[in-house]
């Protein structure tokens, strides 16, 4: 008790030397600090490859290197043209203008398309590779096209939509990630000026990447400026002072400065999760200067030399406001849990903006209130209004009706939990984007027209490391694109079975497309492989020593979760069709995102136990009463079940941005508790009820302003140019609204009620 | 009676053996792997064999087939019918063929080795005022890029025209060391020791 009677006296002696000794100095030296970090932070990169968005895992990222240093850059983009008559003499001359100068183009490694593709005829002397629509074109070979095209489904799937309007053209970009960028820049522009008149969509993976990264730069640009006039405007509509206004602001804008510019000292890039710093440090710097400004105005009307009130208001507020930024900071810091290093990073430099946010506050709020003088109406003016009247009325209804107000809430909390079933875990790469933005409507148009421009790949090995050759080899591979073919969502598979079969057709001379009846037809037509003319083109279907083989599934527009269970269903079939012989390995860059997904909401949702158990562990230290920690509980999981009963509701998939509500939402909700139960350990001198509605009256403005600020705050991430990050601050603001009734209606229920069954 | 016909059937044939038994004076002027870009199926080499030229073109190749394909499509471009030579240009690929059937023949006898290469030798041949093609079933081996000739069996010498020859070896030359008219026609004036 001596102890912590010392501790207070230091404390309250050091903000006195801070008001009114130290203030000058503590002010040019932040002022200095933040100048350095401010040269830092403007210069903090955007990533463009999502490169922290892949997991640590290494399995995954041996299989995916293994399966790019054989079949090369599996990275690719789609084009699609839409004409009335596509195959008429100038459609064709257009897909064939377009692939020609897309193929010329810096970045671009090989490109695709009805104009070029070949297939393979029977020759005089064996087969011949002929070009799947030959030049000149002509009305006069509309047949011979048809014919063509028919002959050759699996290229012609491939190359063109079944009502034969939608020609798609694809491009493999330079693995290297400037080239790719500037591949992309260039086909953007090509098709821009070039060809503005065509009827042209474009989509892909590698395009995906690049539009987040465009879309980062776009949201900093949007959201910051709006966070700021949303805040400004707010804080001046409820402290209606310029000080109120400026010294939240001040103080953000120097946390911010720090935050981001030791980030980018760091060497980090803002990826689509980091992207989030700026807004989330923003909203939380605010909250604690909105306790610490609003202490100072209850000030008002208090007799006594100024430094020494003000100094003693920050002595009172200073373990509150540190222990939630702790608590806060414990919950963002648990997101170290997941192994992606977007999550991670994004967990430690919000734990690190909250902490500092706490320091920025705490030395520069006092030095500045230290030059105004104490407010002489601030009370009146802070104190009259609706909110005084609505605090009172919560304050007396949860004194006289506690059972009422906590059944209530714990009816309304089963009523949520029961469409937490509904939750589905889906990220959606497409889908991220909102319905109006040009990627997401040109991989729908694409996804409609061809069926498909997702690709899962799977590299088949012999477990004996033999090479794939022999017929019993391609025989079962057969049989199991048949099976995968089948499969809901799957619009077509793709392997050298494919090649093979049309290779043998134009060796035999036969009509249909088929393997040879014996092993030695097959072997000759892997040795005529080996000498083919476009080993590049080979190499990324089959390794040269035959022993690896590509797969490719390619799948219509769906969730990760989705193509996860679709993934599951292929391996099942491979192990009962190809038998225990045969490995077959998911991989390529799009099952990197979606397992990278899934595994990212899965290691958030186990960091949420952390972030609970860790926050509880802190309020425990600081009130050191297991009454007063198992009360705090309730008024924290019920915002939490409410707004995934919500998300359940509303239908909202469970993604990477929905997934971290809960582990930053915790350590925010918790800090309305800590200062609400602070000034109740204070107010609480016998009677509960007399000290639950002071306690109301004292916090509830507090706590209601920085709820409000919170609410506000996250919501202007709604202007986001990713759904994720639109469902994560909107949710996020509203667990806010939801954690302020719980703290100003069930938590004093809870205490009004504890009390009466603890003294019957 | 008998002895001596045999003795001079001997004698007879001797000066048209003799290519199948001599290459001790040999001088390789130029070689180079065919085609041009990997994987390699075989090895053109120009040689001075005595007082006469050879083109030798060694083909060690697992798609044989398609190689003798391409061979007759050259030369079904260089010998079109209404040219002089045509009738040789025919008379060779038709024999070629039949070689390879040989070859492939032989090589099913011993496919308990896993060797899936085929290998024939054809030498087109310049000596003084007459012009040949010899068919071989080589032995050869591997030495990095390089082919070596161990064993040669013959197979079949098709005596043609002087002029077809000629142009032949020039177009070959022109076509594996990729060199202009000119410059082949110098080489192959080099290997006649002029």
């Amino acid at each position: 008790m001596d102890f912590q009677k010392t501790a207070s006296a230091t404390i309250e002696k050091l903000f006195f030397r801070l008001v009114d000794k130290w203030r000058w100095p503590c002010l040019f030296i932040i002022l200095i600090m933040t100048l350095v970090m401010l040269f830092f932070a403007l210069r903090v990169e955007v990533e463009s490859d999502n490169a922290s968005m892949v997991s640590a895992d290494q399995e995954l990222q041996v299989n995916y290197d293994l399966f790019r240093k054989t079949f090369g850059n599996d990275e690719m983009l789609l084009l699609a043209i839409t004409r009335p008559h596509l195959l008429r003499p100038e459609g064709l001359q257009i897909v064939d203008r377009i692939t020609e100068e897309i193929s010329a183009l810096k970045g671009v490694t090989r490109v695709l398309s009805l104009t070029n593709a070949v297939q393979l005829v029977a020759g005089d002397f064996g087969s011949e590779a002929i070009p799947l629509v030959a030049k000149p074109y002509s009305e006069h070979d509309a047949l011979k096209i048809t014919q063509a095209l028919e002959q050759n489904p699996e290229l012609s799937q491939l190359l063109l939509s079944k009502d034969r309007q939608t020609g798609v053209i694809l491009i493999d970009l330079a693995g290297d990630r400037v080239q790719q960028g500037q591949g992309i820049a260039a086909i953007e522009a090509l098709l821009a000026t070039r060809f503005s008149d065509q009827n042209l969509h474009l989509t892909g993976i590698p395009l995906a990447k690049l539009t987040v990264s465009r879309f980062i730069q776009r949201d900093q640009q949007v959201i910051i400026p709006f966070s700021v006039v949303i805040l400004g405007g707010l804080l001046l509509l409820m402290f209606r002072r310029l000080s109120g206004l400026l010294l939240p602001l001040a103080a953000m804008a120097i946390t911010l400065c720090w935050t981001i510019g030791l980030y980018s000292l760091c060497g980090y890039a803002l990826n689509t999760i980091t992207g989030l710093l700026p807004p989330v440090i923003m909203v939380l710097s605010i909250a604690t200067t909105v306790h610490l400004y609003s202490g100072w105005l209850q000030l008002a009307g208090e007799p006594g030399e100024p430094k020494i009130l003000l100094a003693r208001e920050m002595r009172k507020l200073f373990l509150p406001c540190l222990f939630t930024a702790i608590t806060t900071a414990l919950g963002l810091i648990s997101l170290l849990v997941s192994d992606v290093p977007a999550v991670q990073l994004f967990g430690v430099f919000s734990a690190v903006g909250v902490m500092l946010s706490f320091v920025v506050n705490i030395l520069v709020v006092p030095s500045v209130l230290g030059f105004l003088p104490i407010p002489q109406t601030g009370r009146r003016l802070y104190d009259t209004g609706a909110l005084r009247g609505l605090l009172r009325a919560t304050a007396e209804l949860t004194v006289n009706s506690p059972r009422l107000v906590l059944i209530s809430s714990l009816l309304l909390a089963f009523v949520a939990l029961s469409g937490v079933g509904r939750i589905e875990n889906n990220t959606d790469l497409v889908r991220f984007l909102k319905p109006g933005a040009t990627l997401h409507r040109d991989t729908m148009m694409i996804d409609q027209a061809v069926g498909g421009v997702n690709r899962i790949e799977f590299m088949l090995t012999r477990k004996d490391g033999k090479a794939l050759t022999g017929l019993e080899d391609m025989t079962r591979l057969g049989t199991l694109h048949e099976s995968i073919d089948q499969l809901q969502k799957v619009s077509g598979s793709y392997s050298i079975l494919s090649i093979l079969r049309q290779l043998n057709r134009a060796e035999m001379k036969q009509k249909e497309l088929a393997l040879p009846e014996n092993g030695d037809d097959l072997l000759n037509l892997f040795d005529l492989l080996e000498v083919a003319p476009d080993q590049e083109f080979l190499r990324k279907t089959i390794s040269a020593d035959f022993t690896k083989l590509r797969l490719s599934v390619r799948t219509k527009v769906i969730g990760t979760s989705d193509t996860a269970k679709l993934v599951a269903r292929i391996e099942q079939l491979a192990a009962r069709q190809l038998g225990a012989g045969y490995h077959l390995t998911p991989t390529g860059e799009y099952y990197q995102v979606v397992a990278d997904s899934n595994r990212l909401v899965a290691s958030v949702i186990s960091s949420f136990s952390l972030s609970l158990g860790t926050v509880f562990m802190a309020i425990s230290i600081l009130f050191r009463s297991l009454k007063l920690l198992a009360l705090a509980l309730i008024p924290n999981l019920l915002p939490l079940a409410w707004t995934a009963g919500l998300i359940g509701f509303l239908g909202i998939d469970l993604s990477t941005g929905t997934a971290m509500i809960a582990s930053v939402a915790i350590g925010l909700t918790v800090d309305s508790t800590i200062h609400y139960l602070a000034r109740f350990q204070r107010e609480d001198r016998g009677d509960c009820k007399e000290a639950v509605m002071r306690t109301t009256m004292a916090t509830g403005r507090a706590l209601t302003i920085s709820a409000l600020v919170l609410f506000f705050g996250f919501s202007v991430g709604g202007l986001s140019s990713f759904l994720p990050t639109i469902y994560f601050s909107v949710l996020t603001g509203i667990t806010m609204l939801g954690a302020v009734v719980c703290d100003l209606l069930v938590l004093p229920a809870s205490l009004v009620l504890y009390d009466a069954w603890h003294k019957r | 009676m008998r002895k001596i016909l045999v003795f001079l059937t001997i004698c007879l044939l001797l000066p048209e053996l003799s290519f199948a038994t001599q290459g001790n004076t040999e001088v390789l002027i130029r070689y180079t792997p065919v085609p041009a870009d990997p994987p390699y199926q075989g090895e053109v080499r120009l040689l001075r064999r005595d007082s006469a030229q050879v083109v030798q073109t060694l083909l060690k190749s697992k798609v044989m087939n398609h190689v003798i394909a391409a061979i007759q499509k050259k030369e079904l471009k260089n010998w079109p019918q209404d040219r002089e030579g045509q009738v040789d240009s025919r008379s060779y690929t038709d024999e070629l063929v039949k070689a390879y059937h040989v070859v492939r023949v032989r090589a099913k006898d011993r496919q308990k080795t896993r060797e899936r290469h085929l290998q024939l030798m054809i030498e087109f041949v310049l000596e003084g005022e007459r012009g040949y093609v010899a068919l071989y079933a080589p032995t050869l081996t591997q030495e990095g890029d390089r082919l070596v000739l161990q064993k040669k069996d013959f197979l079949k010498k098709l005596p043609l025209s002087r002029n077809y020859v000629q142009r032949n070896m020039q177009l070959i030359i022109q076509d594996s060391f990729q060199l202009e008219a000119g410059k082949a026609s110098e080489l192959l004036q080099q290997a006649a020791g002029d």
